[in-house]
């Protein structure tokens, strides 16, 4: 087997003639960052490792189309991201029935998220309950809002990468990450202003 | 510094720390596995059984078959509908001349009755 790193360009081609090691060394190259976007959409450790899998199978099928109008990573990100929103828009249309169990749904995809070992099991709680009431607002945002503000959480994709995902400038990366933050604070504001009247 | 303040504060806090609680999320790694599941799930969706329209239209010799079964099946039916349908008629000339003999107040009858010049 050839363990020489293959440069992009060899990569692409490697790629196109079905070269097995150029394959194998795409995905290992890739495989951390799919893996990580599709956890920062789904929550589950499990289904973004599956959803991982299947961004590479889709890579390996369809490489033949792709035009080479974005980087090939931008391309196998941007599948990764559609296929992450896909099992979301699934998951919802199997456990539809009601707003009670999407938000319930919701709350336990939050729920899932390991957040920092915190000892004090009340903050931890706390913490829990947060992700919970993000995940829910976050729910509610327009998709590219959504996906820009999520990615941008994540530090190995660059701004760049994100407009490239959204087949934007970066300028409107930065304002659609903007108006998600601040959209999501006047949401939280609500909620938690609510929830302080209640409890009064 | 009122209790309204004091409110508006904490909720500023609150909504703060709700906002950066993705901030420190662990990045799962990719185990050293990861591209053999994947070698093998590639392997099984090859190794996947062509569904059954494509598997008789794959063959072009059982494709024609199953084309001349089907016109074949078409033909018969239509061939039973039109029998079905003359008999239909010879059966309702019946039943009208039956009821010409033996029911002759009935109207259409005499026509029935009436031999042809």
């Amino acid at each position: 087997m050839d363990d020489r790193k293959l440069s992009d360009t060899e990569l692409l081609a490697g790629l196109l003639q079905r070269r097995p090691e150029a394959f194998r060394q795409l995905v290992e190259r890739r495989k951390h960052q799919v893996l990580n976007i599709c956890y920062r959409f789904v929550h589950n450790a499990e289904d973004a490792e599956d959803i991982a899998q299947e961004t590479f199978v889709e890579v390996y099928r369809s490489i033949a189309s792709f035009r080479k109008s974005s980087s090939l990573q931008t391309w196998i990100y941007r599948i990764a991201v559609t296929r992450s929103l896909n099992f979301i828009r699934n998951q919802k249309r199997l456990k539809r029935g009601g707003a009670v169990q999407e938000i319930s749904r919701d709350a336990e995809g939050a729920a899932e998220l390991p957040g920092p070992a915190i000892d004090d099991p009340h903050q931890a709680l706390e913490q829990k309950e947060r992700r919970q009431v993000l995940a829910q607002a976050l729910d509610r945002l327009p998709q590219n809002q959504r996906i820009a503000f999520i990615l941008s959480k994540y530090e190995e994709i660059s701004h760049q990468d994100i407009a490239g995902i959204l087949g934007t400038t970066v300028a409107s990366v930065e304002a659609l990450v903007h108006r998600a933050k601040t959209n999501l604070q006047k949401r939280l504001s609500t909620y938690y202003r609510g929830a302080s009247q209640k409890s009064a | 510094m009122d209790g309204k303040d004091v409110d508006e504060r904490r909720i500023e806090q609150e909504v703060a720390r709700t906002m950066s609680s993705l901030d420190d999320l662990p990045t799962p790694s990719a185990d050293a596995g990861f591209f053999s599941r994947l070698e093998r799930r590639l392997a099984g969706i090859g190794a996947e059984k062509p569904r059954l329209a494509a598997r008789l239209f794959g063959d072009l010799r059982l494709g024609y078959a199953l084309l001349v079964v089907i016109v074949l099946a078409n033909l018969a039916t239509a061939y039973f509908a039109v029998q079905g349908m003359t008999t239909a008629e010879s059966r309702d000339q019946s039943l009208e001349t039956l009821a010409a003999q033996f029911m002759p107040n009935l109207p259409g009858a005499q026509a029935a009755n009436q031999w042809p010049d």
